[in-house]
């Protein structure tokens, strides 16, 4: 057996065998605890039809503590800054070892569906977000086109 | 699906180009040689590199290459075979027959010991033990409280329920009679003396081929590491692999030029064996270097597009930097796009309004905006008004505001042609008092700012777009 935890390798095998709609999550070829996530943006919200990179690490007391992700696709969203990173209380002081990689990809998709100006990441998007939202719902669906449509 | 194949193409043939380029670049090294044999031995080495280049793909695709895109489901086995081919083995069967009331929910495996939570539900107690050593005092499925002392007790009835489930060994096709139950089978397996010899935990570099003796562990970064640092190295072992090809194959073609008739027969006699072994071990060093490329283009790709990514933020914050409303200083310089249809919109709906970006006095002074809006009695002028808007700076400002603001529409053409309006507050003013709404609900400016066919028969608005300059002081 190797010093891969069980959990590590049984969720790997599941994400292969019963994929998530919307949601693809490879692990890297070099190092099974990192993952290659592509999650597709949300019918019916600003980031529909965009193809959004994410990256995923388990750190080394996993499931004891929440995975690492972190947007690599440039996105305009109240809850996720410039660096990709992301404000979701489930990867954080919410998080909970009952949680798996799959159901936190599916919060952030879902975060997508209701960004919360109220508890932001990013501040001037938040901002917009609350003063002039057609505005802001705006420059999401144009980030959308111009960053995750090519990817 | 149409992108990924448009995807494939560009690769195969960048990675094409790549292995032409190294090829090229040997044909040069042996060229300076100036030697006849060898060049001859170079130009069938060069149809054989080709030859097998064109057979690689397929083969390294099937073989799982690390950077081929291939289909997730490949790619898991690939993952699980490399890992623990017997314990997945032993997994996948488990996991048919795992019932949802026997699973951990947080290592998702068999119940090992396990406890009941006084919310109703199971965990292996180690795994409870070590999330509540965390300083985590409640359930992992519905957050409640939980304390060690009265809210946690050993489930006697489900470890119960466990070791009555009784299966074989999953070995017990290659001879092994065990026969137990899950926990048991867990604690069997690693001493079950029919079990499959297991993988090597290690990761081998793959350039091993060609000598390099590199080992790694999967779960870390050696291996990537070692690729990323050590390619000089690997150039040169694949370097002398060529070499050493060439030397092999050219031995057997020297007494064929003597030009004796019992020798021209005794060189006949030799061909055969060698070039098999010269394809073989060119094959070998082909489809390593494949892989290589194949692995270095994804990365290359990737980093180009971060590359981009970071170019453009860049571009973005640079654009930005000149508009933070909290240095404009007081001043608000709107320009309105497409003024037709805005006048069209707003005379549409009285409710229609239009704001423009905010401004500060200074960075810790007050914030205003400004308000375009058509009255619904008056559809042939355009009102504007200044309002103030909530900061952070409120509390420590004086209310209320004292200042002067200066209006201006600019003539696109001749700047003394610009409409200039003055306007001094006035405390009693309500639009003054410190905001009560994010935009202050309360305007203060002209109801009948301009006529709107005289901003167009003046030439105020060029390409449909107007200029308003709006300036706000403190005195």
């Amino acid at each position: 057996m190797s010093s891969l935890p069980r959990r590590i390798i049984k969720e790997t095998q599941r994400l292969m065998q019963e994929p998530v709609p919307g949601i693809n999550a490879i692990p890297d070829e070099n190092n099974a605890r990192y993952f290659h996530v592509i999650v597709t943006g949300p019918n019916d919200s600003p980031f529909e039809g965009g193809v959004f990179k994410l990256e995923l690490f388990l750190p080394e007391d996993y499931p004891m503590s929440a995975p690492k992700v972190r947007f690599i696709t440039k996105i305009y969203h109240p809850n996720i800054d410039r660096l990709g990173r992301i404000c979701l209380d489930v990867l954080k002081d919410k998080w909970s070892p009952a949680l798996q990689i799959r159901t936190i990809l599916l919060s952030i998709q879902a975060l997508l569906s209701a960004p919360n100006p109220d508890d932001p990441l990013a501040n001037d998007v938040a901002e917009l977000w609350k003063v002039n939202e057609a505005e802001a719902i705006r420059n999401a669906r144009e980030w959308t086109q111009k960053y995750a449509v090519e990817d | 699906m149409q992108r990924v194949q448009a995807d494939q193409k560009p690769a195969r043939m960048h990675q094409h180009a790549h292995t032409h380029s190294h090829a090229h670049s040997l044909q040069h090294a042996e060229e300076k040689e100036h030697n006849s044999n060898e060049m001859t031995t170079n130009l069938s080495s060069t149809g054989r590199i080709a030859a097998s280049s064109s057979a690689t793909p397929s083969a390294a695709a099937g073989g799982g290459a690390s950077g081929a895109p291939t289909p997730p489901k490949s790619l898991a086995l690939n993952q699980n075979h490399h890992y623990a081919p017997g314990s997945d083995t032993s997994g996948e069967q488990e996991e048919e027959l795992l019932d949802s009331r026997y699973e951990c929910a947080i290592c998702i495996d068999w119940l090992n010991e396990p406890v009941l939570t006084s919310c109703g539900h199971r965990f292996c107690r180690s795994c409870l033990t070590a999330w509540m050593q965390k300083n985590n005092q409640c359930c992992p499925m519905d957050n409640k409280r939980l304390s060690a002392e009265h809210d946690i007790f050993p489930d006697n009835y489900t470890r119960r329920e466990i070791e009555q489930l009784k299966r074989d060994c999953p070995n017990s096709s290659l001879g092994c009679s065990v026969v137990a139950s899950p926990i048991e089978l867990h604690r069997h397996l690693p001493s079950c003396p029919y079990r499959r010899q297991q993988e090597p935990q290690e990761e081998k570099c793959p350039f091993a081929k060609i000598k390099c003796d590199f080992v790694g562990r999967p779960e870390t970064n050696q291996l990537e590491e070692h690729l990323k640092a050590d390619m000089p190295h690997h150039m040169q072992l694949m370097l002398q692999a060529f070499q050493q090809t060439a030397i092999a194959t050219w031995q057997p073609h020297k007494p064929s030029t003597s030009g004796a008739a019992v020798e021209n027969g005794h060189g006949q006699q030799q061909l055969p064996p060698p070039p098999q072994y010269a394809n073989g071990v060119d094959e070998q060093i082909v489809q390593t270097m494949y892989q290589r490329i194949v692995v270095l283009e994804q990365r290359t790709r990737e980093q180009e597009t971060r590359l981009e990514n970071m170019q453009k933020q860049l571009r973005l914050a640079r654009q930005q930097a000149p508009v933070d409303p909290r240095y404009s200083n007081g001043t608000i310089v709107w320009r309105i796009e497409q003024l037709g249809a805005l006048v069209a919109r707003l005379r549409a709906n009285a409710n229609n309004q239009v704001y423009s970006h905010e401004c500060y006095t200074s960075p810790h002074g007050y914030k205003f905006c400004a308000r375009l809006n058509i009255q619904p009695r008056k559809p042939h002028v355009l009102s504007l008004h200044v309002h103030l808007m909530q900061s952070e700076n409120d509390y420590h400002l004086d209310w209320p505001f004292k200042g002067r603001i200066k209006l201006c529409m600019v003539h696109p053409a001749d700047a003394t042609l610009s409409q200039h309006d003055t306007i001094m507050t006035k405390p009693e003013i309500l639009a003054f008092h410190k905001p009560r709404e994010a935009i202050s609900t309360r305007g203060f400016g002209f109801l009948e700012y301009a006529n709107i066919s005289n901003i167009i028969q003046l030439g105020f608005c060029a390409d449909d777009r107007l200029l308003i300059k709006i300036e706000i002081n403190i005195v």
